[in-house]
């Protein structure tokens, strides 16, 4: 039981250091904000799987820990992508659909 | 949003101030060993055990400490006071702006009542576990925060915070005074408080009251400070 | 290793609060400053204080931060 935990947790903290290593990597604010985004969202569900492995009896409060990580980490992430591009943050590659902006310039 | 400033030389100076000032508080955090700071710790526990309160921290703060809490609140309110005659307008508050994101609007609805039943838990429970008045009032504060961010037309009232500040305000005076009455001394436990019942919700005589009269007074004064600022922001 | 972890916070601290104070543009010297309150957060509760840490949280990063971008935005570009 307390292996199955460990090997969660392990999984748990290489989606972090991969999400580490993208942030690094990435050339753009929406391709960093991916990164640095979801993928802690998936570590930390593992982190949190991990831990209900080890201590069965926390289970309840775990996942509703992790209820609530799944609902507040894309609504903050997605509210500060919407933040940026309003404030005229552009992507590395121009050629990209951008679809946020289109439908505005319909209108005009 | 471009704001430049300049740095002055006296920051240099601060600099190497707070160098100093750094360099001392290392040298006791390095010095001090865990003997010493357990000395304190246990003189406070040995008290604590006759109150029958889960949460040493708290029987500190309430019973100890009870006069230090009417005064920050009072600083509180001060600073509440302030912030409204700042950014107070007459010109009536419209606000006409661009409406949020629709995928905020619907989380913040669906995250609203989580979070003030948190803040309720974390201010009925400040006696048994981690948490308090304070604590409690903050995050039911930053609940409304976040709806005020995501909902244009939501409005806290203030006829209805006025009620529930003042109310709050004069219960606790009320029964510190009431403690001077009945036990001798500003905020005494006049209800009955048990050993036997340590751990229980109902337990601790008088601190689960004041933790949730604080609690309504600074949740309440902190909506008023976050609405004022983002009302008067919105309106320039 | 709990020394080790504080003394490690206590100097990062430290640190950020220096760039916040050099920093050019204010609105990323409020980021820092929110650092800072992160800092302390992990101080408190290393101190065994969870209490405190608890509203230092709450306050440092959602309201003083929100309260010192709205002053920000009020006094517009005069500062």
């Amino acid at each position: 039981m307390t292996m199955i935990g460990f090997f969660f947790l392990l999984m748990g903290v290489s989606v972090f250091v991969v999400s580490a290593i993208g942030l690094l990597r990435m050339p753009d604010v929406y391709t960093r904000m991916h990164v640095g985004a979801k993928s802690p969202t998936v570590g930390t569900l593992f982190v949190v799987i991990g831990a209900i492995f080890i201590e069965p009896e926390w289970a309840f409060k775990l996942i509703l820990l992790a209820t609530f990580v799944l609902l507040t980490n894309p609504l903050s992430s997605s509210v500060i992508a919407r933040a940026s591009h309003k404030s005229g943050m552009r992507l590395e590659n121009d050629e990209c659909i951008d679809a946020l902006t289109e439908p505005k310039e319909e209108k005009k | 949003m471009n704001f430049k400033r300049d740095i002055p030389v006296r920051t240099y100076s601060g600099f190497a101030l707070s160098a100093l000032l750094v360099l001392t508080i290392l040298t006791i955090l390095l010095q001090s060993t865990i003997e010493k700071i357990e000395r304190a710790g246990d003189k406070l526990l040995e008290i604590n055990a006759q109150e029958g309160v889960a949460n040493a921290v708290t029987s500190v703060v309430v019973y100890f400490r009870g006069f230090d809490t009417l005064g920050e609140i009072a600083v509180l309110f001060i600073a509440a006071l302030g912030i409204g005659l700042m950014v107070s307008s007459h010109e009536t508050v419209e606000r006409d702006k661009e409406e949020s994101n629709f995928i905020l609007q619907t989380a913040s609805k669906l995250l609203f009542p989580f979070i003030t039943l948190f803040g309720i838990y974390v201010m009925t429970y400040g006696h048994l576990g981690p948490g308090g008045g304070f604590q409690g009032g903050v995050i039911i504060a930053s609940g409304v925060l976040l709806m005020l961010i995501s909902y244009q037309k939501f409005e806290v009232s203030h006829r209805l915070i006025g009620a529930l500040e003042t109310l709050a305000g004069i219960s606790y005076v009320l029964i510190g005074l009431l403690g001077l009455w009945i036990v001798d001394h500003f905020l005494g436990n006049f209800l009955p408080s048990d050993i036997s019942d340590m751990g229980m919700l109902i337990s601790g005589g008088i601190i689960p009251l004041i933790y949730i009269i604080v609690g309504i007074k600074v949740g309440s004064e902190m909506s008023m400070i976050v609405q004022n600022m983002i009302q008067r922001s919105d309106n320039d | 290793m709990t020394g080790l972890i504080l003394v490690g916070t206590f100097i990062s601290m430290i640190v950020v609060a220096f760039a916040s104070i050099i920093q050019k543009s204010l609105p990323d010297a409020i980021i820092l400053f929110m650092g800072v309150g992160l800092g302390s957060v992990i101080l408190f509760y290393l101190f065994q204080a969870p209490d405190v840490a608890m509203t230092e949280a709450v306050i440092s990063a959602g309201i003083s931060s929100l309260i010192f971008l709205m002053a920000l935005k009020h006094l517009g570009e005069e500062s």
